[in-house]
């Protein structure tokens, strides 16, 4: 397996801080070859709050059958949203 | 600030799809974590310049030029094929690498993003005529040899292969993921500790998650047929071709996701499941060893597993 590296892309890393009380954790984009922290926070896209419907009760089948469409809401309720998605290719 | 953690992020694209590689640990890593994902993109682009079947100078390409011929391959080239033959053995053929041939019959016979969407093309898909069981290995002299006609497509597993062998590039780090277009590696906890979350798309309306899942160790890979359409002579298809028939699948499943130990398998069985549709579908996953998963069928109902179950969807 080649292990060249290869320097002086201008390509970006993004750098977050945990444990900063409520604000979540700072953020910084950083260049690769200089990895720097910045003082100001920045909201962090994983960890935004979105808002969804109340999930319904249980909507999904095992092996035994299956489930209809998706329920309508209940009420609004406040869910984290995912850091990743899978979605196909 | 004792106790911090940081994560590292590279973004890149690479076979044809937008890369994330992500690493979680102390800021005295920092500059080890970013060498590493310099590696994990090289590692990338290195292996599309051998998998991919839209470049003509790839090495699958001269291999799949080579049918009727025995041809000597790379260790990387020869190592996908054996497991893609392996997987193929494992899904009694339902994932079956050697449905090239169909899917350039069905119109897909470049990259997707170039693809022509409306094909006046009016011929019909022809059959398979060769299947997997006609490849041929011989591993001490890395030897591949293909009857004439034949041809292999390893895109999906060329992926999640790749993702696994990016992922023992990581493995210094505890904490890591790698995002390959949806087809995901995951390993520890994200920065805020905890288990990663995995949105499953809803195919029906890809704006919303159909459920959440929270995991890690593991890989999670997503086949559909709803993404990749086109129609050609005003008939609609897809690049999940059914081995069985040499034609776009239509067996009432329309999507599969996956959870698995490795990458390359999930992208397998996931694709194998969608095929398969369901029933069939849900059982070969439920056989599987660690492996979880859910079917997503026509009109929207949704079929899991039993590690699933309870899980509730995300309106």
């Amino acid at each position: 397996m080649a292990t060249q590296r290869r320097r002086g892309l201008a390509r970006w890393l993004v750098i977050g801080i945990s444990g900063l009380a409520t604000a979540g954790f700072l953020g910084a984009i950083v260049n690769q070859a200089a990895v720097q922290e910045t003082a100001a926070p920045a909201p962090v896209q994983d960890l935004s709050v979105i808002t969804t419907q109340q999930p319904a009760p249980q909507q999904i089948s095992s092996d035994s059958g299956s489930a209809g469409p998706q329920s309508q809401a209940n009420g609004p309720t406040v869910v984290r949203g995912p850091r990743f998605r899978t979605r196909g290719s | 600030m004792s106790g911090a953690r940081i994560e590292v992020r590279s973004l890149f694209r690479a076979m044809n799809t937008d890369v994330e590689a992500l690493v979680v640990a102390g800021p005295d890593q920092a500059e080890a974590a970013s060498e590493a994902l310099e590696l994990v993109e090289h590692l990338f682009h290195q292996h599309e310049a051998v998998l991919s079947r839209f470049l003509p100078g790839s090495e699958l390409s001269l291999l799949n030029a080579s049918a009727g011929r025995t041809f000597h391959a790379s260790q990387l080239l020869y190592t996908v094929v054996e497991g893609a033959l392996d997987a193929a053995e494992a899904t009694s053929g339902v994932f079956d690498p050697t449905i090239l041939g169909s899917l350039i019959a069905a119109g897909y016979d470049r990259s997707f993003e170039t693809l022509d969407l409306e094909q006046a093309e009016t011929t019909l898909p022809i059959r398979k005529r060769t299947t997997w069981r006609e490849v041929q290995l011989r591993r001490a002299e890395r030897a591949i040899f293909m009857p004439a006609g034949c041809s292999l497509d390893l895109g999906g597993i060329g992926k999640g292969w790749t993702l696994d062998q990016a992922a023992r590039l990581l493995e210094q780090f505890a904490d890591f993921a790698i995002d390959a277009g949806g087809d995901i590696v995951l390993a520890g906890t994200p920065v805020d500790g905890g288990a990663w979350s995995i949105g499953v798309q809803d195919p029906y309306a890809p704006e919303r998650d159909l459920m959440q899942l929270q995991r890690s160790d593991c890989a999670v890979a997503t086949s559909t047929c709803v993404r990749r359409r086109w129609l050609r002579g005003g008939r609609s298809q897809h690049h999940l071709i059914d081995p069985r028939t040499g034609l776009p699948s239509a067996s009432g499943a329309i999507a599969a996701t996956v959870i698995a130990p490795s990458a390359a398998q999930a992208e397998t069985l996931a694709k194998a499941a969608v095929v398969l549709g369901p029933g069939s579908g849900l059982r070969l996953l439920q056989r599987e060893p660690e492996v979880e998963g859910l079917i997503v069928l026509d009109g929207g109902y949704v079929q899991t597993t039993e590690g699933l179950r309870g899980l509730q969807r995300v309106a």
